[in-house]
């Protein structure tokens, strides 16, 4: 096995996790708040807990 | 004063304290007028109030009069304390029961709980204003210059074809402006690739880094100055204190579909990005009325469509002019929001027949002042919105582009041991597997992979195409996407894979579908159960598919390729 298949093969695993967890956090996390990935949703819950 | 604006509490304030101090409870009678129709309703309250725990009639009146108005008065007594000893459960459940039969006594008479207080005080209010010499009714005569210019902007008819046109000159300066900073970022992927392919030898990690993250990302990044041009837009007309006006309007149609004026700003806040508008439906008291808006709040045309619509529209849609000042891409833009508002309501409509919950909010709206907005604050916050796009939405985007050009190269051979192609990829296979399914509206399996991986966000749509498609190319550098799709001819029929009708046919699909799981996931957490997000996904996505059908099937009926 060369070295761009090892640092290809890494780089897939690191990615699939990434999605999965993404996944897992969204759904099985009810302590954080689902997020978008383009809006202010912490800035709104921010002032929310100040209000 | 204004609470809103939190000027004159001060004021307000002292002016309180003065009166208050040294001056005992006041023993005149109640100042509103109880009248013999509400005076047995609340009579068994107030005698509560003021056996159990002392009170004057006065306060005691006053009370049960706000206990009734409101349940949050029966939580507020469950907190505090009495002579430093937690008020009596029993007698709360007492005051809660008394409180049930006082709402369907008013319900038979037909007396709307929610807004008594502020009717009894607005009478009071009219009858001793009627009996005063009023100071300064000249003042009140001359018309402020927010008043003025809310007659036009707010009318009938010429503030909703005002708000109209704003919008389609928002969209077509999106397309407009956006031009040559595109052109930009297009360029400076391009050489990113080009200096990857030289430093790089030949090999799997080339194309993956070449055909996979800078084709799935350069893709996405390309429609920044879009996103960046609709959200300074966005923000102009919120601190104008224009959108309230536009909220104010909306409000109108609102009454009509069974919802009140609290869904108003959870449906404006839509446009920008669902997930704050659900949350932000907490604000409504109504279960139905927030539960129907969380449900049609996913229609309102989010900024995440805006690189599907700006990719179809930029591509499909020629930059030509109707009716000699409308151009037709903004014009198609415009459509597309609308289309997606005006179901919303529809369905609003129909599911406020369906869900069977009592309850409806009242609903009071303080227009703020029309005002210049400061610069500084606009540039800043379209820049946090850019920073949140690149750096949170960037990240899955790469992820779901690494993870789709594993899917879209391997294997390498086919089950003869031919090298193999995209068609025999992992990636092909799935896509090949549902295209029965899409076919009938105009998409083929490329289309059918971006409809599964965009369930995650739907600006993924244009970073699978774009991965596919370079994954695809035998080209070493990246393949300018709309480029590919204009290019790409089935090898079966012949014809182009994409035509106008079949983009049309795509947006209308991403107008409708519930492509976003974390909109799914906030409304699986704010209606604590499973039943409602599936029922989202399922009536978005028949919904999305029957439009999508209408729209190609009719098109071809049409004569349209």
């Amino acid at each position: 096995m060369d070295w761009q298949t090892i640092i290809v093969a890494i780089i897939g695993v690191v990615a699939l996790l990434a999605v999965i967890r993404k996944f897992y956090r969204q759904f099985f996390k009810p302590e954080s708040a689902p997020e978008c990935d383009n809006c202010p949703v912490p800035d709104i819950q921010e002032k929310n807990s100040q209000s | 004063m204004s609470a809103l604006e939190k000027w004159g509490i001060k004021e307000l304030c002292d002016v309180l304290k003065t009166v208050t101090s040294n001056h005992q409870a006041s023993t005149d009678p109640f100042p509103l007028e109880i009248g013999p129709k509400l005076d047995p309703i609340l009579k068994p309250i107030s005698n509560i109030f003021q056996n159990k725990l002392g009170y004057s009639t006065r306060l005691s009146t006053g009370q049960a009069l706000r206990l009734v108005t409101r349940k949050s008065t029966l939580d507020i007594y469950g907190q505090v304390y009495l002579n430093s000893q937690q008020i009596d459960p029993e007698l709360l459940e007492q005051l809660h029961n008394l409180r049930q039969s006082a709402l369907s006594n008013l319900e038979k008479e037909n007396v709307p709980h929610r807004t008594l207080e502020a009717t009894l005080r607005y009478q009071w209010l009219d009858q001793n204003l009627a009996d005063v010499q009023t100071e300064g009714l000249q003042q009140i005569d001359t018309r402020s210059q927010s008043e003025k210019i809310d007659s036009v902007l707010t009318h009938k008819w010429f503030g909703p074809l005002i708000f109209t046109g704003l919008l389609y000159f928002i969209f077509q300066a999106i397309f407009s402006w956006s031009t040559s900073p595109m052109d930009w970022i297009e360029s400076g992927v391009s050489h990113f690739s080009q200096l990857v392919v030289s430093v790089l030898p030949k090999g799997i990690l080339r194309d993956l880094l070449v055909d996979g993250v800078l084709a799935g990302v350069g893709a996405i990044v390309i429609f920044l100055p879009q996103i960046l041009i609709l959200m300074f837009f966005l923000i102009i007309l919120e601190d104008s204190g224009y959108m309230a006006r536009v909220a104010f309007m909306l409000d109108r149609v609102m009454s009509k579909v069974g919802l009140h004026g609290r869904s108003v700003l959870p449906l404006m806040s839509g446009y920008a990005c669902a997930i704050p508008g659900i949350m932000s439906t907490r604000t409504i008291d109504s279960w139905k009325e927030r539960l129907i808006t969380m449900l049609i709040l996913p229609l309102m045309s989010c900024s995440a469509r805006l690189p599907v619509y700006a990719l179809m529209i930029g591509a499909f849609i020629p930059s030509i002019t109707v009716g000699y000042i409308f151009g037709l891409q903004g014009l198609t833009m415009v459509i597309m929001y609308f289309l997606g508002t005006i179901t919303a309501l529809i369905l609003a409509k129909i599911f406020s027949s369906w869900i069977k919950v009592e309850g409806k909010s009242s609903f009071v709206m303080e227009m703020p002042p029309y005002r210049v907005p400061i610069l500084s604050s606009v540039f800043r916050q379209v820049f946090n919105r850019g920073k949140l796009f690149i750096l949170n939405a960037g990240k899955i985007i790469m992820a779901i582009s690494i993870v789709l050009w594993f899917l879209a190269s391997f294997p390498k051979t086919d089950i003869h041991g031919n090298p193999g192609t995209i068609h025999t990829s992992y990636a092909g296979k799935i896509g090949h597997s549902i295209e029965p399914l899409i076919k009938p509206l105009g998409f083929d399996w490329k289309v059918g992979i971006a409809l599964i991986t965009s369930f995650a966000a739907r600006e993924v749509v244009v970073s699978t195409l774009a991965t596919i498609y370079n994954v695809e190319d035998s080209d070493e550098n990246v393949v300018q996407l709309s480029v590919a799709m204009k290019n790409d001819i089935n090898p079966i029929t012949g014809k182009a894979v994409f035509s106008p009708l079949v983009a049309l046919s795509l947006m209308v699909f991403y107008v409708y579908a519930a492509q976003c799981m974390a909109t799914f996931a906030i409304i699986r957490r704010e209606t604590n159960s499973w039943k409602w997000p599936f029922f989202m996904i399922a009536y978005m996505n028949i919904l999305a598919f029957l439009a999508s059908l209408l729209v190609y099937q009719g098109g071809l009926w049409m004569g349209f390729s």
